[in-house]
């Protein structure tokens, strides 16, 4: 593993004896003790994930709202100053070439935060789209560290640490310090529980993941990292989302902002959005105990098959087999029963609402 | 590391013979490397086996796996228990998470299984 690069917590995660494994070219924890009880940990208190990995691009210049107008499915001149927004960024054929989140510092400073997987890919596509621009990319992903704070009691976590902490609404972000150094605090997260991703200097980074944990936070993995976004039904980049899945199959709709005369596939996604879509993405309950993995096929009561699935897994919070997928009849709905092969068996599974888990409202106090 | 008085598979089975009847499960190397083990699929008794083929599945959170018989024989019984408690297999993979009871068979198949040293060995040259 001579090869990967390791995030500044690297030393931590072998301290804490997580197990180590090559992710997108980084060498990332994916458990420490178990993924179970990491997940358990983030629904009914707190988890803390190394989430460096992900790209970190501060786009700036007099033309970086115009260019990323061009490029992400969201408006950037909408946004507002302190404000996030979950995007994609699409191919010239409307396919999903990442998701990502951008956050508006002003009109002339953005955060672009891509999947570790699809950075390069993403620099090279902002980069050649933005070419005759005022629009300069800054990469701070090796200088600086991503902690992604989840769980009920993550807010009165950081009270405890940042103790005149402004309230923070869902996707908004604010910059303050911690031992005088700059941190970037955003109320997002990829859980679905309340929570917050954190980024801040390398250099103190082990020290705030040791606060963090004296205050009660869970060290978890990406292993408990990906059950949790599967309950919560978030898409994940080669799984439900690929460069040949466009936003409306991915059911992304609702962040495709359209008619805009700078965004590059404005027609191509209006085109799309005007025909039938040839497939949908549906979310499975098995019946009984299997799991079903990515790309086992899915089948209609007939043994026709209609699709794959593009994520499986046990919900510990729920205690049942989960998984996402795509199917081509569209006459399939919620309560449907579908079959998904699994090793050469026909496993029974329902259609069911997603998200699988929606987290209740109210905050929980830290005690 | 693995407990001397028992044989076993390089499949990462083990097997303790007892007055004829093996009791069979999954070592706490298969264990570690399968993670969280939430559901396991076993045949019922009376059911025949053979040595190295599949008898049943373990489904972790992050995988699966199928579980090869260490001999042939009859299952006269399987550890119920599992059904509820699957974590059984993750916290005492050597004991209470036990698989299968097998009348054995062949007593000269025990020849083709490998002793705790031997399957310690097996394990560290393959990691």
């Amino acid at each position: 593993m001579d090869n990967l690069l390791k995030t500044s917590l690297h030393q931590t995660h072998i301290d804490s004896k997580a197990k180590l494994v090559p992710f997108a070219g980084w060498e990332m924890p994916i458990q420490y003790s178990s993924i179970l009880s990491e997940c358990k940990a983030v629904r009914t208190q707190s988890g803390i994930f190394d989430v460096s990995h992900m790209g970190r691009f501060y786009i700036s210049g007099n033309d970086a709202s115009l260019g990323l107008d061009k490029i992400l499915s969201v408006n950037p001149f909408m946004i507002e100053e302190g404000q996030g927004k979950y995007n994609v960024i699409c191919n010239q054929n409307g396919g999903i070439i990442d998701d990502a989140i951008v956050y508006k510092i002003n009109n002339n400073k953005f955060l672009l935060i891509p999947n570790a997987s699809n950075a390069d890919k993403i620099y090279e596509w902002v980069r050649e789209n933005t070419n005759n621009l005022d629009f300069n990319i800054n990469i701070v992903t090796k200088n600086t560290a991503m902690i992604a704070l989840q769980g009920p009691t993550s807010r009165a976590i950081l009270n405890n640490i940042f103790p005149d902490l402004p309230k923070i609404k869902r996707f908004r972000f604010i910059e303050t310090k911690y031992n005088g150094k700059n941190v970037t605090i955003a109320r997002t997260g990829y859980t679905g529980e309340n929570g917050f991703e954190i980024i801040l200097d390398n250099d103190i980074s082990q020290n705030f993941w040791e606060i963090l944990v004296k205050n009660g936070a869970t060290e978890c993995g990406l292993g408990a990292r990906d059950v949790l976004r599967l309950e919560a039904a978030l898409a994940l980049h080669g799984n439900e989302i690929t460069e040949i899945i466009n936003p409306f199959e991915a059911q992304l709709s609702r962040f495709v902002e359209l008619d805009r005369e700078n965004y590059m596939i404005n027609n191509t996604l209006n085109n799309i959005k005007s025909q039938e879509l040839s497939k949908k993405l549906i979310g499975f309950e098995i019946q009984g105990r299997n799991i079903a993995r990515s790309h086992n096929i899915i089948k209609d009561n007939n043994n026709n098959t209609i699709g794959e699935v593009t994520s499986g897994s046990y919900s510990p919070t729920l205690s049942k087999s989960i998984g996402l997928g795509y199917i081509s009849d569209k006459s399939l709905d919620i309560h449907s029963e579908i079959t998904i092969e699994i090793r050469s068996k026909n496993i029974l599974a329902k259609i069911t609402k997603i998200p699988f888990y929606k987290r209740k409202k109210e905050q929980v106090n830290v005690s | 590391m693995y407990p001397e008085n028992l044989k076993y598979s390089e499949e990462h089975e083990w097997l303790l013979e007892n007055n004829g009847v093996a009791t069979i499960g999954i070592t706490s190397f298969a264990v570690e490397s399968l993670g969280d083990i939430v559901f396991i699929e076993l045949p019922q008794a009376g059911t025949e086996i053979t040595q190295f083929s599949t008898f049943g599945e373990v489904e972790s959170v992050k995988a699966a796996s199928e579980i090869y018989s260490p001999i042939s024989g009859e299952i006269i019984e399987i550890n119920e228990k599992l059904e509820t408690e699957p974590e059984l297999l993750n916290n005492s993979p050597f004991e209470d998470g036990w698989l299968i009871k097998v009348k054995i068979a062949d007593d000269s198949e025990f020849e083709k299984l490998m002793s705790a040293k031997e399957y310690e060995s097996f394990v560290n040259a393959g990691s």
